[in-house]
């Protein structure tokens, strides 16, 4: 074994501490880099010299540099992405809805129904009373507006909803052709000896983005590349490819396939929480505002078209046909004239057909005959309640298995610094080892040196 | 195996406390500001349904009230007049009574005080309550009693047998109306009994016949007493509203105490819970402000 060699081994070793504390202040750098894999060199011993016994092991290199993670919970990670993803948006766009149907204060449709329904019954007792009359068509205009008011800010939400919709698939088209872009990348500089680190951990922070939009399956390839598919199959990111989304009108199809609408088959993430909100939630409790608008309308119409108006006319319909919670307006000649409410029943004053109207409020005309106006309107208070309900339970639950699993990740994956700061003397200490055998095989060369000179 | 403590595990979980606890407080918070426990349908889905059905009830039961006391100024009229109407009856029987045993003169002046009471009489039977004729029936805008003076003169009733109704209950209504042919009941001859009978005494006392002053005021008595009998109804319908109406009040009471058991926040309960709630805050922020307290970097030089 020469001096040299010692020289060689004492450099090495220099070396790879040095790459090692590298790679040590590269984690306490990115100590708070969302989706940054913490980093170790693996250090191996290099070479071998012959002794008089046999061989030995002649300094060290570093091997690898190795990202520190647990694939499979990276993969839970992604599963578990749609589900808080999904229960986000729902929660947003609920609570906006609720804030419609709150009715803890007054002034919201059960009080301005309550006010319509007494306001007839005021006319029965007082049916020459124009204070009264007037009383009628305002409490009836009162809640046409109410309800014109409550459909346009559901339909509004919808459109919301529908515009949220494109941006949504914009940032998932810009993700898909991102991660298309790494897969690009890795695939150029081999993934194994960690030279790809960094663009492993971006693309792994991608596809947690695009999980957290729409529901993915994703697979590794032996070259490094991975694969995005939707449910069903459908191919959204394979090698450096990656299929785009359009939307029109709440429309989701894949630009490959044009003709195949795929909202069926976003279930999950924001997008699919978009979906089902705009076509089933939401368009449910505006069905339902539009039932009760139509029930109110032609139940008034017909039992108001049944009386006599203060001329001794026949009613005209009290409300404009029925069309909807958003086109409910009161028929603008009563508006005009109060006299033409048709408050009896004969072409006296009796104000039997106002009492009738004024009855209406008991009848169990909706939902099949089993609830009243007021009743039904509650049902659907109630529904939205229990519906934005659901849904914080839902965000609580799947809020805590995320942050259990990024816990997880964390243990695994997270830099910790105390850990950082004792690796940092490692090698240091390490490296001015080294750096005293290089003085020792230095002097022993100036040894060498002063015999022969 | 070695737990492993990342650093950002550290400020997540002190972060997500945090936040939780801040959550938890702003919602005893707005329970203490509103004093309900419910501010939004979420808070309790099943009980806001309860709630509005509840209110619904309330403001019906508040109208049905305003019904009754309507009803009531309408019944109470009715008796003023019926009262006024009686009295005039039992006026008419005692000028009538005097003039039987006074002279023929005297009995022709009676006959004209006769005349008087009943064209006071058809103007109580005419009364009017907010324009409405009270003893028309259904048909409050026709004038229910007229003369027909075409000989012999005859009272025509113009009016129908409709009640008029009240609702004053979830389908429950009330009729609060006398018609006039209740109250003065038709003759044979399909004329106002009452007045064909004064109209017959004025004829007697002004003919002077003796008989036919007696069976007038018999007539005169009968007729009374169809009217004192209707005063006896408009009590008995009064005593029915007073009944429905404390009925109601009774209800009102229990669906406000409904309401309130369902709604109202206990504020003694909450106010113990905010001090439980900043305390935990406390500890919280105190640990998080501590976080950093402890680290190798203040034992390397």
């Amino acid at each position: 074994m020469s001096i040299s060699g010692l020289l060689n081994i004492a450099r090495d070793a220099m070396a790879s501490n040095q790459i090692a504390m590298d790679i040590t202040s590269a984690n306490i750098a990115n100590v708070n880099t969302p989706g940054y894999t913490r980093q170790r060199a693996n250090f191996t011993a290099s070479g071998n010299v012959d002794v008089s016994w046999g061989q030995a092991d002649s300094g060290v290199r570093v091997d690898s540099i190795e990202r520190l993670y647990n694939r499979y919970l990276e993969g839970q990670i992604v599963d578990q992405a749609p589900k808080t993803g999904f229960d986000a948006a729902r929660q947003e766009i609920l609570g906006r809805v609720e804030a419609v149907f709150n009715e803890s204060g007054s002034g919201g449709l059960t009080d301005s129904l309550s006010r319509f329904w007494n306001s007839w019954e005021a006319l029965s007792a007082n049916p020459t009373n124009q204070a009264a009359r007037y009383s009628v068509v305002s409490a009836a205009s009162n809640l046409a507006s109410l309800f014109r008011e409550t459909g346009n800010v559901l339909s509004g939400v919808r459109q919301d909803i529908q515009n949220s919709m494109v941006s949504t698939v914009n940032d998932i088209n810009t993700l898909t052709s991102e991660i298309a872009g790494l897969n690009a990348q890795i695939l150029a500089s081999g993934s194994e000896d960690g030279s790809a680190n960094n663009l492993l951990d971006s693309r792994m922070e991608l596809l947690k983005s695009l999980a957290d939009k729409i529901n993915i399956s994703y697979y590794e390839n032996t070259d490094g590349t991975i694969s995005v598919t939707l449910s069903g199959g459908k191919l959204l990111v394979g090698g450096n490819i990656s299929e785009q989304l359009s939307v029109t009108n709440g429309i989701i199809v894949m630009n490959n396939n044009p003709s195949e609408v795929i909202n069926d088959l976003i279930t999950g993430g924001r997008l699919g929480a978009m979906i089902e909100m705009r076509e089933t939630t939401v368009k449910g409790y505006l069905d339902s505002l539009d039932q009760l608008a139509d029930g109110i309308v032609a139940a008034v119409n017909v039992q108001h078209q049944a009386g006599s108006d203060a001329y001794g006319a026949p009613g005209a319909v009290f409300f404009e046909p029925p069309t909807g919670a958003e086109n409910m307006w009161v028929n603008a000649a009563i508006l005009a004239d109060p006299q033409k409410v048709a408050a009896s029943s004969v072409t006296g004053n009796d104000g039997e057909n106002a009492r009738l109207i004024g009855a209406l409020k008991d009848d169990l005309a909706m939902a099949g005959g089993v609830s009243t106006f007021n009743g039904f309107y509650a049902s659907l208070v109630g529904r939205v309640g229990a519906d934005v309900n659901a849904a914080s339970g839902s965000v609580d639950r799947n809020t805590a298995v995320f942050n259990q699993l990024m816990a997880q990740r964390e243990k695994a994956s997270g830099v910790s610094m105390d850990e950082e700061m004792i690796k940092l003397m490692k090698y240091q200490f390490g490296y001015s080892a080294a750096g005293r055998l290089l003085k020792v095989a230095s002097d022993m060369l100036d040894v060498l040196m002063e015999l022969v000179k | 195996m070695i737990t492993r403590i990342s650093d950002n595990a550290r400020y997540n979980t002190i972060a997500g406390n945090i936040s939780n606890l801040q959550g938890s407080t702003q919602g005893v918070l707005d329970q203490l500001s509103t004093q309900k426990k419910i501010n939004q349908p979420s808070d309790d889905p099943e009980g806001t349904t309860m709630v509005l059905n509840l209110h619904a009830a309330g403001a019906a039961i508040d109208q049905y009230k305003e019904n009754i006391i309507s009803g009531e100024t309408w019944i109470k009229t009715t008796e003023i007049n019926l009262n006024g109407i009686n009295d005039l009856v039992t006026l008419a029987q005692g000028v009538a009574q005097n003039a039987e045993g006074g002279s023929a003169a005297d009995r022709v002046a009676a006959a004209d005080s006769i005349q008087t009471i009943s064209d006071q009489i058809l103007s109580f039977a005419n009364a009017e309550l907010d324009g409405r004729y009270m003893f028309s029936g259904a048909k409050t805008d026709t004038k229910p009693f007229a003369m027909n003076n075409t000989p012999p003169p005859a009272c025509i009733y113009s009016g129908d047998s409709q009640s008029l109704n009240i609702n004053i209950g979830q389908n429950s209504s009330i009729g609060y109306n006398l018609t006039g042919d209740a109250v003065f009941p038709a003759s044979a001859g399909g004329g106002v009994a009452l007045f064909e009978t004064l109209d017959a005494l004025k004829a007697a006392l002004q003919a002077n016949d003796s008989p036919a002053i007696a069976t007038a005021l018999a007539d005169l008595k009968t007729g009374g007493m169809v009217v004192q009998d209707n005063i006896a109804k408009t009590s008995a319908m009064l005593s029915n509203l007073e009944f429905a109406d404390s009925h109601l009040t009774y209800l009102k009471n229990t669906v406000g105490s409904m309401i309130s058991n369902r709604e109202d926040a206990d504020i003694n309960k909450l106010a113990a819970e905010y001090q439980m709630q900043i305390l935990a805050l406390n500890a919280s922020y105190s640990a998080a402000a501590k976080m950093n307290a402890q680290s190798i970097l203040d034992f390397i030089r």
